[in-house]
């Protein structure tokens, strides 16, 4: 009985988190449309987002980019099919490896950064203190945080796909005798815009997930500063699941499109 | 406010880097894709179209000329395939090209391979329709390899019964395999041939020389072959001897017509001397005084030597005679 009252008692929890994250969001839309715009303090998150990360995203897309090449090159020598190499990789990053791999990079950095934030600030009254001087902590914390997310994640995509496939080249070049040139017509030549349209859509979402999910936790953050941790650590792993639960929507849709 | 500025230079940089990227990323696809460059349109219907897709690569001569744009039924056995063609192909493609789809590849996309055709023909326009190739499919290959190798069982077996035929030394080519003298004659009418051979090999080099000696004009038929002003000259000939054979022909006649008239005719001078007796005699006698007056005349003229006055004369001469 006791594990039947817990398991209703979960499952009322996850349905009042899905309401709140949803009136969280609705107010995140409600909010972004409204004066004042803080954009002073949305391009300072696009920087600590954004710039911030690049450095992270473009190594784990270099090491990416390699190690997806060195991977799948002697299967392909075994066929005779070495040269669909750029175009596999390149498929393989612009449409699913790129995006997920910035996204889920961004979510453990960027997710984990903003619960931590906005927990630390909302345990120490500071979110409180300033609703009391009149200044509109949501507007001002949340809606800059999670545009920057949502437009930022995009731009760091495709900065971490070139790089991730500058890194195959690298490999390429060096296992076999590829130029420059060849290599990136052989990744064009296979590729569509219903490679790279969906892949760049969904890297909004993913933006926004992690900003909202980041914001939602720390902003509601209790317990001291262990709700801080906590609110960072659920940040990162809730973030992580809703990003491949998206990702899988996203497929599907685009499937419908590419399809069409 | 350094530190806010930096920070929007840098985010700057990167967002711009970003878009520039994505940008080049749009173009590039677009333009594999033709949507950026002048195209016209063409159409080719097929049988089938084994897996072709909306946007796969179209080729004209192994380069990559444009996409494939609509892919319609049209009923049950034609289907009806627009091509998007780049616009500088379109002066190069000619309206008997023919298109036929295949594999880029073995486990490539499939494309659409446009050739040019037979012969001259004038420029596509666009809209045109061009011919379509459709290879034959894999079922229908081997069930063309089938029958082929029962044939090709049945000629075997028929080859077969002819070599055994022929070892017995059945029939004509039996008998020709078998029989020693026939080989032997054979291998005599080879050595023959060969022989006729030799001497023809060694007429055609006399031949050759003659054809050379006759070539180099330096003789009289390579003269008349090769000259072309002796043709004229022999045609001037030839005319000349026609128009002298014409008047020796004339005055054969006319020489004819004398003779007659003196031996012939009633009145002539031959038939006049025979019958008149008189004049026969007159005429004798005439002869017989015109000799002895010549005698007499030599005498004279002998005596003529031995006269003093003209013997110096006599005596020039036959020194002059002797001196020759």
């Amino acid at each position: 009985m006791n594990y039947q009252a817990y398991i209703i008692e979960q499952v009322k929890r996850f349905f009042i988190t899905v309401g709140d994250v949803s009136y969280f969001t609705g107010r995140f839309f409600k909010e972004v449309v409204s004066r004042p715009v803080e954009f002073q303090e949305f391009v300072k998150q696009c920087y600590m987002v954004g710039y911030k990360s690049l450095p992270l995203v473009a190594t784990t897309s270099l090491i990416m980019g390699m190690v997806l090449t060195l991977q799948t090159r002697p299967t392909l020598v075994d066929f005779g099919a070495v040269s669909l190499m750029p175009s596999m990789v390149g498929i393989s990053i612009v449409r699913e490896i790129g995006p997920v791999i910035t996204a889920l990079i961004c979510a453990g950095k960027v997710g984990s950064g903003i619960g931590a934030e906005l927990g630390s600030m909302r345990v120490t009254e500071q979110i409180d203190a300033m609703e009391v001087s009149g200044t509109n902590p949501f507007k001002y914390l949340v809606v800059t945080r999670i545009l920057a997310t949502t437009i930022t994640l995009p731009i760091l995509v495709v900065l971490g796909d070139t790089v991730g496939l500058t890194g195959s080249f690298i490999v390429e070049n060096i296992k076999g005798s590829v130029s420059f040139t060849l290599f990136f017509n052989l990744v064009f030549d296979y590729l569509s815009y219903g490679d790279l349209l969906p892949s760049i859509i969904k890297s909004f979402f993913f933006g926004f997930a992690i900003g909202v999910i980041g914001c939602y936790k720390g902003y509601n953050a209790q317990r001291g500063t262990a709700g801080v941790g906590l609110a960072a650590n659920s940040a990162v792993v809730i973030t992580s699941m809703l990003l491949f639960f998206i990702d899988f929507l996203a497929v599907l849709v685009a499937d419908i499109f590419y399809e069409l | 406010m350094q530190k806010t500025t930096s920070q929007k230079t840098k985010l700057g940089i990167m967002v711009l880097s970003g878009v520039l990227l994505f940008t080049i990323a749009i173009y590039l696809i677009g333009e594999k894709q033709s949507f950026f460059t002048q195209s016209f349109e063409i159409t080719s219907v097929f049988k089938n179209v084994k897996g072709l897709r909306l946007g796969n690569n179209v080729r004209y001569l192994g380069i990559n000329a444009g996409n494939v744009e609509s892919i319609d039924i049209i009923n049950d056995t034609a289907i009806k395939v627009t091509l998007k063609m780049d616009l500088k192909t379109k002066s190069f493609i000619k309206k008997n090209a023919f298109a036929k789809i295949s594999s880029d590849g073995l486990v490539g996309d499939m494309v659409v391979n446009i050739e040019p055709g037979p012969g001259f023909s004038e420029g596509i326009e666009d809209n045109d329709q061009i011919m379509a190739y459709d290879p034959i499919a894999t079922y229908e290959m081997l069930s063309t390899l089938s029958e082929t190798n029962e044939n090709a069982a049945m000629v075997t077996a028929g080859i077969l019964q002819i070599t055994n035929s022929i070892n017995k030394g059945e029939g004509t080519l039996g008998m020709l395999v078998n029989d020693r003298k026939v080989a032997q004659d054979i291998r005599q009418i080879i050595k023959n041939l060969k022989e006729t051979t030799r001497r023809s090999a060694t007429l055609m080099e006399k031949l050759e020389d003659v054809s050379t000696l006759i070539k180099s004009d330096q003789n009289l038929m390579g003269v008349m072959l090769n000259d072309t002003s002796i043709a004229s000259k022999v045609r001037l000939l030839i005319n000349d001897l026609n128009s002298t054979g014409k008047e020796f022909n004339t005055m054969s006649k006319t020489l004819n017509s004398l003779i007659n008239d003196l031996a012939c005719g009633e009145n002539s001078l031959v038939n006049t001397v025979a019958h008149d007796s008189l004049l026969k005699n007159d005429l004798k006698e005439t002869l017989e005084n015109i000799n002895s007056g010549s005698q007499k005349f030599d005498e004279n003229m002998e005596a003529l030597k031995h006269h003093p006055l003209f013997k110096g004369y006599f005596k020039d001469k036959k020194d002059k005679k002797r001196k020759n």
